[in-house]
Formats: structure tokens, C-alpha cells, sequence
């Protein structure tokens, strides 16, 4: 799965602290899904996607190898 | 989701300090050959037996307990480093420790394959008494190292 986390992170201006602060998870955490490392449950997809206020779709897509 | 409930995070500290006291016991132990009177106490049992007689049910008994004492030192100290909240305990942190859980059995049974295959007679029972620690042993070392490359232990990254 791809997602587009640090590219609205960065739009913006929030740090990865800032944003992992918001959603209840520890800053590796963001860093581990920014990186895609890590593929983050619907419920915290969700959550990243409100302090955004942006659709899941905007933020995280399927890749052909999904 | 629901998941098994785990113990605030200072419990680890007292995990980490169950599990190195029992090493250092077990290690002095070895080193020094310490002598087992120091050890033997009248312990209740629920079935005991000297060497390969027939044994008897619910007595009370003179015993070495230095095992018992590492063992269930040790046991509970790794349970502790095990069960215990990170810091910030999240579910990328459930997912290494869903791998960590799933590697340290894999480690363990392939061991006692293994052992079964290449150990015989009452070597064997040394074998799996101290098998029954790479659970925990390999647990710890897999959960940790993959905290560390994530940088959760450092707080890098």
C-alpha cells in the first residue's frame, strides 16, 4: 500500500511528533508508515486521515503488488 | 481491537532486574559450585521422586530448590519484560511484538526437534529443561532488536 502521509504532512506543517502526538501513537510509529515499513490498521488510517481532513483515498492507495 | 491486557510500563524495569538477578545467581552458581545445603529446605510438593524410585504424592521433603529458584525467578522476570507496555504502546509496537511472539516459537520448536533427533538417554531432559527458556530468551532478543532498528528504543528515526 502506498500512502501520500508525508506529503500532506509536510503541506501542512505538522511533524511527525506533532501528528503521532494527535493520534495517539508514538513518532516511530508515523515514521514507520511514512516509509512504508508499516501498513496502519483502518482505525488509525482513519484518524490520520480526520487530522488531515482528507478522504482515505487521498491519503493511502493499493499497489499492484496488494 | 481487543487484545490481551499488558502492565503499565514500569513493571519492565522490574522485569529486566528479576531476569538479570536470576542470571547472575544462576552463573554464580555454576562458577562457584555452590553448595546445595545452602539450598535444601523442607519444600512441599505435589509429587517428588529421588532418582528412579517410585516417588510419592503430596509430601514434604528436604530439596535443593537453586532451580526452582532460578527458574521461577527468571520466568517471572522475563513474563514481566514480556507483558509490559512500551512507553508509547501502539499497534506498530503489537505487530513487532506479533513477529517477536511468532519467531521465539519457531526458534523453540525447531530446537526441540532437534533435540529430539539428536539427543538421547537423560541428556535429553537437560536439553528441554533449558529449551524452555529460548520462549522467552528469543521473545526478548527479536522484540528488542526490532525496536531498536525502529529507533522506538533509541527514540531516533
Amino acid at each position: 500500500m502506498k500512502n501520500k502521509v508525508k506529503v500532506h504532512r509536510a503541506i501542512s506543517g505538522i511533524t511527525q511528533q506533532n501528528l503521532a502526538e494527535q493520534i495517539g501513537v508514538s513518532r516511530q510509529t508515523i515514521n514507520a508508515i511514512e516509509s512504508g515499513k508499516y501498513v496502519p490498521s483502518t482505525v488509525l488510517s482513519l484518524k490520520i486521515a480526520r487530522v488531515f481532513e482528507k478522504s482515505m483515498e487521498e491519503l493511502f492507495s493499493l499497489e499492484d503488488s496488494d | 481491537m481487543k487484545r490481551i491486557p499488558l502492565l503499565p510500563n514500569p513493571f519492565k524495569k522490574v522485569g529486566w532486574i528479576l531476569l538479570i538477578a536470576s542470571i547472575l545467581f544462576f552463573i554464580v552458581n555454576v562458577a562457584f559450585d555452590l553448595d546445595s545445603e545452602m539450598f535444601t529446605f523442607n519444600v512441599f510438593s505435589i509429587f517428588s521422586a529421588a532418582g528412579l524410585e517410585d516417588g510419592s504424592w503430596f509430601t514434604v521433603s528436604e530439596q535443593d530448590i537453586s532451580y526452582t529458584l532460578f527458574s521461577c525467578v527468571l520466568i517471572s522476570g522475563g513474563l514481566l519484560v514480556i507483558f509490559s507496555k512500551e512507553k508509547v504502546e501502539d499497534e506498530f509496537i503489537q505487530s513487532i511484538r506479533m513477529d517477536a511472539l511468532l519467531w521465539s516459537v519457531l526458534v523453540h520448536f525447531i530446537l526441540l526437534i532437534i533435540a529430539f533427533l539428536s539427543v538421547y538417554g537423560l541428556p535429553f531432559l537437560s536439553v528441554v529443561f533449558y529449551n524452555t527458556y529460548t520462549l522467552l530468551v528469543v521473545f526478548i532478543l527479536r522484540f528488542h532488536y526490532l525496536l531498536y532498528k525502529n529507533g522506538v528504543l533509541s527514540n531516533e528515526k
